[in-house]
Formats: C-alpha cells, structure tokens, sequence
C-alpha cells in the first residue's frame, strides 16, 4: 500500500517533467548507515536509492528500500535487520519527503556549495518523525550534489533490539546520504 | 482596575508639573543599540550590533561575548528559569549566557535558522521558543527542534513578537495577525486571530490582559476565568504615526512610535495618551525594568533611562491594612472593618450617645455628654464644653474641640485644662481639630475666628482669602504633599501654599458650598461631604465627580467629620446608614444588569433558562458613576445573534422574537472616555416542545405503530379474503358436484324414463328443462352476484326438475312478485336442496317450500319432517351462504329453526350499477 502510494507519487511527479525545468532525478544514491555500538561495529550501505527533488514547488522525496542494504558483518545480521528489526516485508521502504527551509537563497545557476536545512517527514519501519536535516548541496551544471548526516534514534522509530544483542547494536544509528541528481529537461 | 486610580495619580501630576528628563548613558561611538532587557537578579543586558554590553556603574560596557565571536546583531535576550541568558542574533544565530556569565554557542545538528531571530520565550514545559522573521517559529524540548511555518498553518513566516499567555500558550505576532500556537505530544496547533501586522505582544500579569500592537494602535483581550475569549478591544482613543513598537507598562502605559512617546495621561482616562516632550530618532525599544524605570533605546543617544512619574506611588505597593474603623453617628457609635459587618458599639450608662469624634480605640467625643474612655468605661468631666465636634492628639494631650473652645487632656492622668484660655484664643465654637503628620502645626477651624494655627505656642489667624475676610472654616484636612485644605461656608474649598490661603479652581462644579467634611486620599484627591451628598474632587483638574447617586438610598445628611478613611477606602455615616466607598469602585464606572423583562413582565436576573415563548427579552442596564444620561454609549454583543459590538445612547436593549439557542450577551458603557467593566450574560431559550428530541422521538414511535397497525390489518383482511375466493371456489365445486351427483342424475334420469313411458311430449319438456338448467348453472356459477330475477329462473328449472321427481311429495311455492335487486346465485337451490336433505318426502305429508321475495328481502321456509337417520353434511350449505352474506355484502342472513318449520330470511342486495 505505502509503495503504492509512493510509486503514485513518483508517477506524478514524472508525469510533470516535460513541463517543469527544474525537476532532479537521482536514481543509485548511496545511504550508509554506522551503529558504533561497545562491542560491534556496523556498517551497511545501499546505492540503489532514489530521490526526486523538485525545485519549482520547494518539495522533494528520497526513498530506499530496505532490502537493498548490503555489507553487513554476516548474512545473519543482515537477516536480522531485514526481518527482525525493521521488519522489511511490512516496511519496505524508509523515506524523507519534505522542503527546503532556504531555498530562497539558492541559486540553482551558480556552481557553488550551499549548506542547506531541510524541514520534512521522516518515515522508517512504519513511523513518521518530523525532522530538521542539514544538508551540503554542490552544483555543478545540471548536477546537483547532495549530502547529508543525521541520526536516527531507535527509540524514535520504534524500532526494538533485544536486550541480548543491545550492546553490539547502537542507540543511535549514523546515517549518511549522498545523492546526485540529474536535471531532467 | 488600578490603572483607573492611576489615572487620577497622572491628574495630579499635571499640577506638579512634568519634570521628567532622560538621562543619557555614555556608549561607544557607532554602536547600534537595539535591544535592553533586565534580568531575575536585576542586570541590565544591552543587545547590539557589536555584542552583548551591561550597564556597569553607570557606563554601558562591552562583556562576555568575545569580540572573535558573532559578529551579527544581537535581536532578541530572554532568561529561562535556570537564569541562563538566551542570546538570539540578527542571523539566525542562537546563543546563550551561562548562570555564571559564561558564554557558549547553542550548536545542535538541526543546524540554526538561517533569518533573524525576532523574540525567544519558555513554554511551561520549559519547551524553548524561538520566533524568526521568515522561518516562522522554532521550538526545543531538550530533544527535538521543530519548525512551524506557514505549511503548518501559520498565518505568515514573518513574524515580529512573541509572548506567553498565561495559559501556556504562544503568541506570536506576525504580519497577517496573532497566531496562538502549542506543540505538545508531538502535535502543533495553531490559532489565527486578527490580521493586522502585529508588532508587539505584552502580557500584563497585573491586568490580566494581552495587549498587541499594531500599525496604528492597540488591542487587548482579557485572561479573567470566563472573559478570556471576549475578543479584543481598543486600547486608546486615538491612533499614532508610523508606529512600529508599542509598549504597555506599569505603572503608566507608555506606547513608543518611530521618535516618540506617548504615555496616558492628563486625567482623564486609560484610553487617552499624551505625547511626551522627548527628542527620539529612530526608537528601536521601550522597555521598563524590575525597578520600574522605562529605559529607550533610539538612534540619537543610543541609551537613555527615564523614571516614570508615579514610581512610589504604585510601584511598590504598600501593604493593603485593615484599619479597624470607628464611626460616630448621631445615634451611636459604630466599629467597622473596611467590607465587614458593621458593629454597633454598646457603651455603657450611654445608650445612644451622638458620637461624632474619634479619636482611637480608647477616646470618643460625644455631642452632648463630652468625653468618653472606653478604657475605663468613663466619661472625662470637667471641659469647656460637654459638645465635642473633634479629637485630635496633640504633644502629650489629647485635644477635644467643643462649642466653647479646645479643651486639653492628659493622656496618662485624664487632667482637664482649657487650651484655648492657655493660648490666649477666644472660647469660640471649634469644629475640626488637626495636627499636621510632618511637623506637629495644630489647626483650628474655628466659627468666628477662621482658620487658626498653632505653631510652638504662637498663634497665627487666617482669616481673609482673596482680601475678603471670613469667619468660619468647617472642615480641615491634610493631603499627602502636606498641603492643608479648608471648607470655608459659602465659598467651597481653599488650600494654603506658602502661607498664603488660595481658593479652589473647581469650586463652582461642587454641588454644595457649605462643605462639612474632608477627606483626602492616597493621590492627593478630596472626597468632600455635603448636604447634597459626596462629591469627588480632583484638585489639579478643577473636576468634580459626584459619586453618592451611586447609593441609591443615600441620605444627604452628613454629620460633621463622621467619614473615616483608611487606604481602602472611605467609610461615610449618613443617616442610619454606613457606607464605604473603595477607591477602586469610586472610579471604575460599574455597569450591572437591572432585571430582565420578558414580554414586558420583570424576572430574576439569575434565570438563564428561557422557555421558547419566552424569547422577546428586554435587557437593562444600570450604571453608577454617571449622573447624567448625556453623551452615555451602551456597548453591546450578543454572541449566537450578532458577534459585532454595537452601540447606542440608552442603556436598553431589546430583542424580539429570539431563535432557541445559546446566546451570550456583553456589555460595557462609555462616557467619553471612561469605560465600565464589560458584563456578560449567559442564557439559553429552549426548543418549542415539538422540536425536542423526546417528542420527535415519540411522534416518530406512533407513527411507526400505526403504519404497523395498517399493514397488519391490510394482511388480516387479505387473509379473509383469499379464504373467502377458496370457500367461493369449494361451493362452486360442491353445487357442481350436487348436480352432476349420481343420486341426483340417476334419480333425474329414472324420473325421465318413468316420463318417457307416460308422455313422451312430457319427456321433451323435461329434457329441454333439463339441458336449460345445466346451461343457466353453467353461466352463474362463475358471478358473485346475480339479479333475482335470473335466480328465479333458475330456480323455477329447478323445481320443475324436483317435482318432476317427487310429484305431489314436495310443493314449491314461488311468490312471483315483481322483485328488484340481487342476491347470491344458487341460494335458493342450496335451500331447497336442503330441505329435500333433511326432510322425509312423501305424498302424505310433503314438503312445503315457499319462497317470499319482498322489497328488502327473500324469506324461504319449509315445513320440517325431520328424517330419522340424518344425513351426512358436507358443512356447506346453509353455513356457506352466511358466511358470504357476511364478508361480501356485509350483511346478516337471518335462521329461524323450529319445531314446525325451518325460516330463512335474505336480505336483498343491491345490483352494482
């Protein structure tokens, strides 16, 4: 239902293209995430997210599917992450849609590097946090270069470790996103 | 309600004369100084564009931030309850001074707002607020930092203040109107109000009132339990250029424009402000400190501090005492309690004594039996006089006025000595003794010598005001800038200003010259007593204001010095009455609701539950205060008819023919520019009875039973019917059965053969009636009604057929009269059939069948001869054709079974058309 819902979105906002110049496409982002945690450290990644950005209505929506999340220190981990803490088959998606704070400041003409704050949804396993998200925003041309790091709490998302597995798993988890969009004309 | 006391403290002021100046801070050239707010502990933070600076022995001096660090303007300083300093910058950025004065940046991921930080407040729940000019407002509960913009619904981005309610609630005050705005569990909620460009949000926890700020003037709206939401009302009477702050403060209302200020004053009233002689550019605050001092921040001397005009007065509020309060009355002595019950006092051996001195709790001075103790229950002998008008204690005496001079009492010893024989003074009447609080000056008013002053032993006589001489003074009393006014008889009130007596400006506008009475209040106004009542003096104004219609029942008769005064109030003794006049009720005009009338009929105030006929109200209002209907505004509202404020010159209201519903009606009055409290009135007129939910609910049962009732008497009659067509049916297969029954045609048949051998010529006749019968049975059987006249013929066949059969055994006899109408087919051959059935033919005895057929009815009887062995019924017959009588003509056959002879009697029934 939710993917349905967001491939609607998609659809829409693809369907827009032709008339809107300022519409960013960037499909294989990269989202890595770090749980620095006293007994182990994880580290995953996937580069099949994507993420469309459209510039004229000050909204965008990235979007990675949990599944794709590779480099895990074994196969059994990463079976627990699919199937056990964010339960993938119920959720598969985890997604960031919102706007730009400043994005009157923004000069989409200049090839220069912005520092950014985003204001937007932020839904993983099924819960939705209202979050504030710095982000670097480099422009090259019809390129634009995003990136960002946040946390994510656990607890936010309601997402629960077993008590056993809770010292190799951190409380907060560090997120890193770089996307590059593409400018559709 | 302290502001309206306020009011007369500005009043007086204009006497004094405005000596207020600004005093100049030295700063740093070229800072701009944009921002001032004071502490819990009392320190004066300076917010600039270079920093944060602090008033340091009287020098603004650059501290704690390091010049290295944010080089933006500082817009916004707000202390939480952990006295930690918030420091908001022109952009965007957020920092924050510790208890200790120590400085850090506020870094949190989220990252800061990139716009101007305008106002930072706490929630109750310590929640931070911080409001932006484009990035609406932020908040911060020690774990999440949210934004609410105009995508949550807020009015607008740009916002320009900031305050709390005191409900907890944010106001933020942007440039489309006042938002309202709370973020609890994770939920924002957002309430619009208004849609000017708001400037300034303060809440005054004196007042109970949020005042805004706006382009050209002020609103505010009241936090008092029911009042809270009575909407916004103007907060003056006049609108300012090119404002852009505005700034309510105690103890006077100081509002600031581009360069000036104005405060309330004048008099007048709250709602009037008057511009102060400042020289401003560029105002950027108005802020009033801890202390009460207003400090502006301008353009042209960057700091500049001013103390208000009434600080002591108001700011540090004295502690409100209760005086224990005695009244001399002529009909004894009274204690009282400002809003107490009122006493009297039993003295003994004295039951209504005419006390109209005294002094404190152990002296009184009686009119006609001098002196009383209450300490020792007695009264002191021996004065000039036994008619005492005033006490008053003097050095270590205690002085008693009386019609024969002033007598001297000692306070230990009760010794009597004549004061005025001592002096030197003339033993003339003395109605009012007073010692001056500063410097102990005795005076005397006097009848016959003026106004006497007593001064170290010497004497000095005041007796000329204005070159022309007078005798008597009545009242004397001293006001609090250690003035000392006089009521002289026939001319009204003087004063003395460097020993020199002066008339008062206003005497004109007091209703009664020949004063008895003074009392001075607080804030240096008189309240003065009369034959004509009690009048309110406003000396640096010259205004009067009589107040004593406000007691409805009020005597005017004053005795002389009977009115008592506390910091309260006043306490007046007139007649049997005390009343006590608060000061705050003196000046706030109050309105209150007369009782309502209904269709023109009076009802209690308190009902709030009209029926719905009782919906044409007529609402009235009664106003003290204001002696003269002239230039009076009713204001009024009626949320649930018209939430538009109108206004009228009487203080009536009338609504006719109400919709039921919940109606709130408010309303405040004007004079000029005084205002009354606003009143509200809540009431409900109920739905008409037939609207009410029990009586739709009942109207919709019955008729829901009826419908039943019908459908279900519908199917009965259906039921009957359909059993009805089945017996139709039955009968026609029995009578068909009947004819072609072997008995019957083998019997017709060895009839026809024993004919056939007699007469053959018979025999064609009986085979031609016969075949005729059949036909004609054939073709009735299928009708429900037939005319008699087919019936007969049918019958006649019949009979025939029978004789034929019987011969001489049966007769039938036909009254063949001409008969009209109709009846139902086969009756007649089931009767005779049935009377062949159950009698006993034979030639001896035979049957007699006669059929009688009359205007309104067929009559069938037939002679019995009862058979011996019944025959078998088939349960038709005779039962059937009743039964059809019944259901489908609705009408009785009539049976008579005798012995003799078995009768029945049919009614004829009319042929359809």
């Amino acid at each position: 239902m939710k993917q349905s819902i967001v491939f609607t979105f998609w659809a829409v906002l693809l369907s827009s293209i032709s008339c809107l110049g300022q519409i960013y496409i960037g499909k294989n982002g990269s989202i890595r995430f770090t749980s620095d945690a006293p007994l182990e450290l994880i580290n995953a990644h996937s580069d099949a997210a994507s993420g469309v950005m459209d510039c004229s209505k000050n909204e965008f929506i990235f979007t990675v599917k949990l599944t794709t999340f590779k480099g895990f220190n074994s196969p059994l981990q990463q079976e627990h992450f699919n199937e056990d803490y964010l339960e993938s088959t119920l959720y598969p998606t985890a997604t960031f849609k919102g706007k730009i704070i400043e994005l009157g400041t923004i000069d989409l003409q200049r090839n220069t590097t912005y520092t950014v704050r985003t204001k937007g949804i932020l839904e993983i396993h099924g819960v939705k946090q209202e979050r504030i998200i710095k982000c670097n925003m480099k422009i090259e041309g019809d390129v634009i270069l995003v990136e960002a790091l946040f946390d994510v709490a656990l607890n936010d998302h309601n997402i629960r470790v077993p008590k056993i597995v809770n010292q190799k798993i951190s409380e907060v988890i560090k997120a890193k996103v770089s996307f590059k969009l593409n400018k559709q004309v | 309600m302290k502001r309206w006391v306020l009011v007369l403290c500005l009043q007086l002021m204009v006497w004094i004369g405005y000596s207020q100046t600004l005093q100049h801070y030295a700063t740093e050239q070229g800072t701009t100084f944009y921002k001032v707010y004071q502490t819990k502990r009392g320190k004066l933070f300076f917010g600039t564009d270079k920093g944060l600076y602090t008033l340091e022995n009287k020098k603004i001096v650059r501290q704690f931030i390091p010049p290295n660090l944010h080089t933006g303007m500082i817009t916004a300083l707000f202390e939480d309850h952990s006295e930690q300093l918030w420091i908001g910058f022109n952009d965007g950025k957020i920092g924050f001074l510790s208890k200790n004065y120590q400085y850090q940046e506020w870094n949190i991921p989220e990252g800061h707002p990139a716009v101007k930080i305008v106002d930072i407040r706490e929630d109750p729940q310590h929640k931070m607020w911080f409001a932006t000019h484009g990035e609406g407002v932020y908040v911060y509960d020690n774990q999440k930092y949210i934004n609410i913009d105009k995508d949550d619904g807020l009015s607008s981005n740009d916002s320009y203040c900031m305050e709390l309610d005191p409900e907890g609630k944010i106001w933020l005050g942007t440039d489309d109107g006042i938002n309202i705005c709370t973020f609890q569990n994770g939920q924002k909620h957002i309430e619009k109000k208004t849609s000017d460009i708001i400037y300034f949000l303060t809440y005054s926890e004196e007042e109970k009132m949020m005042i805004a700020g706006y382009q050209i003037g002020g609103y505010f709206t009241q936090f008092f339990g029911k009042t809270k939401d009575s909407g916004f009302f103007p907060l003056a009477d006049q609108e300012f250029e090119n404002q852009h702050s505005i700034t309510f403060s105690k103890p006077e209302t100081w509002i600031a424009t581009d360069s000036k200020i104005y405060t309330t004053c004048k008099g007048e009233c709250l709602f009037t402000y008057k511009e102060l002689n400042f020289d401003l550019k560029k105002i950027q605050q108005l802020y009033q400190d801890r202390q009460g001092n207003f400090w502006i921040l301008d353009a042209k001397h960057k700091v500049s501090s001013v103390v208000p005009l009434f600080k002591n007065e108001t700011f540090d509020t004295p502690p409100i005492q209760t005086l224990d309060i005695f009244l001399g009355t002529q009909n004894g002595l009274y204690y009282n309690q400002l809003n107490r019950k009122i006493q009297k006092v039993t003295i003994p051996n004295c039951p209504n004594p005419n006390v109209i001195s005294q002094l404190d709790s152990e002296w009184f001075g009686t009119f006609g039996q001098g002196l009383y103790n209450f300490n020792t229950d007695k009264f002191i002998k021996g004065l000039n006089d036994e008619n005492i008008f005033s006490l008053v204690a003097y050095q270590d005496k205690i002085l008693a006025a009386t019609l024969a001079g002033v007598s001297a009492i000692d306070k230990q010893t009760h010794a009597v000595s004549d004061f005025s024989k001592q002096l030197n003074i003339k033993p003339a009447y003395t109605y009012k003794l007073l010692t001056t609080k500063s410097d102990s000056i005795l005076w005397m008013a006097t009848d016959g010598l003026g106004l006497i002053q007593v001064k170290n032993n010497s004497v000095r006589y005041f007796n000329e005001l204005e070159r022309k001489p007078f005798k008597t003074v009545y009242a004397i009393a001293e006001d609090t800038i250690q003035r000392i006014w006089i009521s002289i008889p026939g001319i009204g009130l003087a004063y003395l200003e460097n020993n020199q007596l002066l008339p008062f400006k206003g005497n004109n506008a007091i209703r009664n010259t020949n004063i008895l009475s003074i009392v001075c209040d607080t804030h240096n106004n008189l309240i003065v007593c009369h034959d004509e009542g009690v009048d309110y003096v406003l000396p640096e104004t010259g205004e009067v204001f009589p107040i004593s219609q406000y007691f409805t029942d009020f005597v005017p008769n004053f005795s002389l010095n009977s009115s008592v005064y506390s910091q309260d109030g006043v306490n007046l003794a007139s007649g049997n009455h005390i009343y006590t006049i608060l000061f705050d009720q003196i000046i706030r005009p109050q309105i209150w609701m007369e009782p309502i009338e209904i269709d023109g009929i009076k009802s209690e105030v308190e009902k709030s539950i009209f029926k719905y006929d009782e919906n044409n109200l007529h609402f009235k209002f009664g106003v003290n205060f204001f002696n003269n209907d002239q230039d009076l505004k009713l204001f009024y509202q009626l949320e649930g008819y018209h939430s538009v404020w109108e206004s009228r010159n009487i203080h009536e209201i009338e609504y006719a023919n109400l919709p039921a519903g919940n109606y709130t009606l408010r309303a405040y009055m004007t004079k000029g520019t005084f205002r009354s409290n606003v009143i509200e009135y809540s009431f409900t007129i109920e739905k008409v009875f037939w609207k009410k939910w029990w009586f739709i609910l009942l109207s919709a049962l019955l008729l829901t039973l009826l419908i039943y009732t019908i459908i279900k008497l519908r199917e009965k009659r259906q039921q009957v019917k359909s059993e009805m067509e089945k017996d139709v049916l039955n009968a026609q297969l029995e009578a068909l059965r009947s004819q072609i029954n072997p008995h019957f045609l083998f019997n017709t048949l060895n009839t026809l053969v024993s004919v056939i051998e007699d007469n053959p010529k018979e025999a064609v006749e009986f085979v031609n009636k016969l075949s005729d019968f059949f036909r004609k049975l054939l073709g009735m059987r299928e009708r429900s009604i037939i005319s008699i006249q087919e019936e007969l013929s049918l019958t006649k066949d019949y009979a025939y057929l029978v004789k034929q059969r019987f011969q001489t055994g049966i007769q039938i006899n036909i009254d063949d009269q001409e008969a009209f109408g109709g009846i139902y087919p086969l009756t007649l051959q089931i009767l005779i059939e049935n009377a062949i059935k159950h009698n006993v033919v034979s030639t001896k005895n035979p049957i007699v069948v006669d059929i009688k057929l009359s205007k309104n009815q067929i009559v069938v009887k037939n002679n019995k001869i009862p058979k011996l062995q019944k025959e078998p019924s088939t349960g038709f017959g005779l039962d059937y054709i009743k039964r059809h009588y019944q259901y489908d003509f609705k009408k009785e056959i009539s049976i008579q079974d005798s012995a003799e002879q078995f009768l029945v009697i049919l009614p004829v029934i009319n042929l359809p058309q």
